[in-house]
């Protein structure tokens, strides 16, 4: 299998807080890979930096064996980032905004519109999808942004909380996609979350991280045998517990 | 890489004037208001125009001479005069009850006090009964006709005393008037070309500002909207190259503040014409001081102080994390832009101490002002001058821009006010 991100000796500091410390572990290619650990562990830092968002003071990133921070235009050409709060442009319609974000990576206009229908079906916003997104709930704006980081088919999907502000029947709409896309379209996919339901559900493999490090990793059911816990959330408030 | 961009200079027009709080509140409302100003204060002063003229003046003359009747003759000239026929203690009632706005009493003897060399005094008696604008109008009507009376009665006196020409005795001094602007000859007094100057060239540097000042508000914007409404993070993700985002930023803050620019100053065109051109009034002759040559040097001077200005303000709302805050941040530097143009528009800047002009000299927008009066005087040497420093500016606040958008600092850079952020 091809690795898909390979992250080294990752620090990253602001200021005096070391966000990230040493932190180092590897995704394979049609993987979907779950970061979970307590507010503040540095996970958002993790993915920020795999989105070439921002540079850590030191260690590597290779997405596909494309250094990201020497080659980050490579990198952004091959992945997607969703962030957790992720924003669309509120005097756009959910339409315009499909449109305006499959341009940059469509080579013409007939692939922006297979990439527009397909943002449309992942979104499920029926005939809301050409109402201004001003007008859209917080759940709605998160299926619009989740189309637009899924409907461009990139190589990595980075997800940051991907079904945060979504509800039952919606966020279970979203994690078919993702599976959908996996095993249909050989996405590889790295997200955050702190549904451990969800994470153990849709991962291939978990990583523990805490305090900008890398705690544990593992398949959730290996982790679970491993701790002798009934869930996710047991071998989590263990982990983290023990530090 | 040209297809990105466009896409990215639509999406930042679109979504610009779009904005409710840009398109009404900084495109249509400016556009408008100054029209409707105008309008409002030229029908307005149209209406107290008429209530002036149409109040008339009571007159009650005691003293039936030819001077007096020369004071009655320049009174119904301006308007409508009622002659009264009431004893003197009755005059101010009976002019009040025949809705008269003033009184005039011209005593006995008036004439016969001229003839012999003094004055008798007229008593004027005006009725304040309605406020606003009229009541201003009236007075100045009347004051108006009481000074023309004194002409015609100076005249009138001088006659008789000499054999001279009144005309002659009260006008001595005429004279045949050569303007020479820039060298060249114009057959116009100097009151009109004067008034030209300051019409068009002094006025340059303040239409220039008010271009730049909207330029910065609409680039202020268009980085914080990003920031505010959590697109940034995405937007910087994306296949696009982060020069091309800038100028993307940079080309639709342009545009839309063109758009409101353009609006603006039409509104305001609309609203000076309004304003000054009264009905009746003589009209100035017009003459153009620029040439076709003069308006392309002043549109190359104020694109590049335009893009000064965009820059400047696109670097300092990086530092902000909301649409009102980079609006206050990027106001700071109005200062600025309009201090420089009041101050070439009403100094000469060779006639400033020698620390103010350095410390004018050294404030980029000073040279957009700058640039326009060299234009003006055609003093070509000063207006590269003034449009190489600026772009000496516009290079180096670009490639600052350029260094922002190309780290990490265009989504972390904050100016704090004692208060941090939690890190996730």
């Amino acid at each position: 299998m091809t690795e898909a991100v390979s992250i080294e000796n990752l620090w990253k500091r602001y200021g005096k807080v070391e966000a990230l410390r040493g932190l180092s572990f590897s995704v394979e290619e049609g993987e979907i890979y779950g970061l979970i650990g307590p507010n503040g562990a540095g996970k958002t830092t993790t993915l920020r930096i795999l989105a070439t968002l921002i540079r850590p003071n030191s260690g590597s990133v290779r997405v596909f064996g494309v250094d990201a921070l020497s080659e980050p235009a490579k990198v952004r050409a091959m992945i997607s980032y969703l962030p957790e709060e992720a924003g669309a442009y509120r005097n756009l319609s959910g339409l315009e905004y499909l449109r305006f974000m499959a341009a940059f990576y469509a080579e013409d206009e007939s692939r922006v519109e297979e990439m527009v229908e397909e943002g449309k079906r992942i979104a499920a916003l029926g005939d809301r999808i050409r109402d201004k997104v001003k007008t859209y709930s917080k759940g709605m704006k998160r299926r619009l942004t989740l189309a637009r980081a899924l409907m461009v088919q990139p190589r990595l999907a980075i997800l940051d909380e991907p079904t945060s502000g979504l509800d039952v029947i919606h966020a279970h709409h979203v994690r078919s996609v993702i599976r959908e896309y996996v095993e249909d379209r050989g996405l590889t996919v790295i997200l955050s979350s702190h549904n451990m339901l969800e994470v153990e559900r849709l991962c291939d493999r978990v990583g523990l991280i805490h305090e900008g490090k890398l705690l544990l990793e593992g398949e959730p059911q290996e982790l679970k045998a491993a701790h002798d816990a009934v869930d996710l959330e047991e071998v989590f408030v263990g982990v983290a517990a023990v530090g | 890489m040209g297809r990105a961009l466009v896409n990215l200079v639509r999406k930042e027009v679109l979504d610009l004037l779009r904005d409710p709080k840009i398109l009404i509140g900084m495109i249509i409302l400016p556009t408008v208001i100054y029209p409707v100003i105008g309008l409002a204060m030229r029908t307005s002063m149209a209406a107290a125009g008429e209530t002036a003229l149409k109040t008339p003046v009571a007159v009650l003359d005691l003293d039936g001479s030819e001077e007096s009747s020369i004071v009655v003759t320049s009174l119904q000239a301006t308007g409508r005069v009622i002659l009264l026929s009431a004893s003197a203690s009755e005059a101010v009632s009976e002019a009040r009850s025949a809705g008269a706005g003033a009184l005039i009493v011209i005593p006995e003897g008036f004439g016969e006090a001229l003839r012999s060399g003094s004055r008798l005094p007229l008593e004027v008696v005006v009725f304040f009964e309605r406020g606003g604008f009229s009541s201003v109008m009236f007075s100045g009507r009347l004051q108006g006709a009481l000074d023309s009376a004194a002409k015609a009665l100076s005249a009138l006196l001088v006659s008789r005393a000499s054999g001279l020409s009144p005309d002659v005795v009260l006008n001595p001094l005429t004279a045949t008037y050569r303007s020479i602007f820039r060298g060249e000859e114009l057959s116009l007094p100097p009151d009109v070309v004067a008034q030209a100057i300051t019409g068009q060239v002094s006025t340059m540097p303040l239409v220039a500002s008010m271009v730049l000042i909207f330029a910065m508000q609409i680039a202020a914007t268009s980085v914080a909207v990003e920031k505010e409404e959590k697109t940034l993070e995405t937007l910087l993700t994306l296949p696009v190259s982060r020069r091309n985002i800038l100028l993307a930023k940079l080309s639709g803050s342009a545009v839309v503040a063109a758009l409101g620019s353009m609006g603006v100053l039409a509104g305001l065109m609309y609203y000076m014409k309004m304003v000054t051109a009264g009905p009746g009034e003589q009209q100035i002759p017009q003459i153009s001081l620029l040439g076709a040559k003069d308006v392309v040097l002043l549109a190359v001077a104020l694109l590049v102080a335009n893009m000064l200005a965009l820059t400047m303000a696109t670097v300092l709302s990086v530092f902000t994390e909301d649409v009102r805050s980079a609006q206050a941040l990027v106001g700071n530097l109005f200062i600025l832009v309009f201090l420089p143009a009041f101050l070439v528009m009403f100094a000469d800047i060779s006639s400033l101490p020698r620390a103010a002009a350095l410390a004018l000299q050294a404030i980029p927008f000073s040279h957009i002002a700058l640039a326009t009066q060299a234009v003006a005087w055609r003093d070509y040497g000063s207006y590269a001058v003034s449009v190489a420093y600026m772009v000496v500016w516009s290079a180096g606040v670009a490639a600052l821009a350029d260094r922002i958008f190309s780290s990490e600092k265009v989504l972390t850079a904050r100016l704090r006010f004692g208060r941090r952020r939690a890190i996730e």
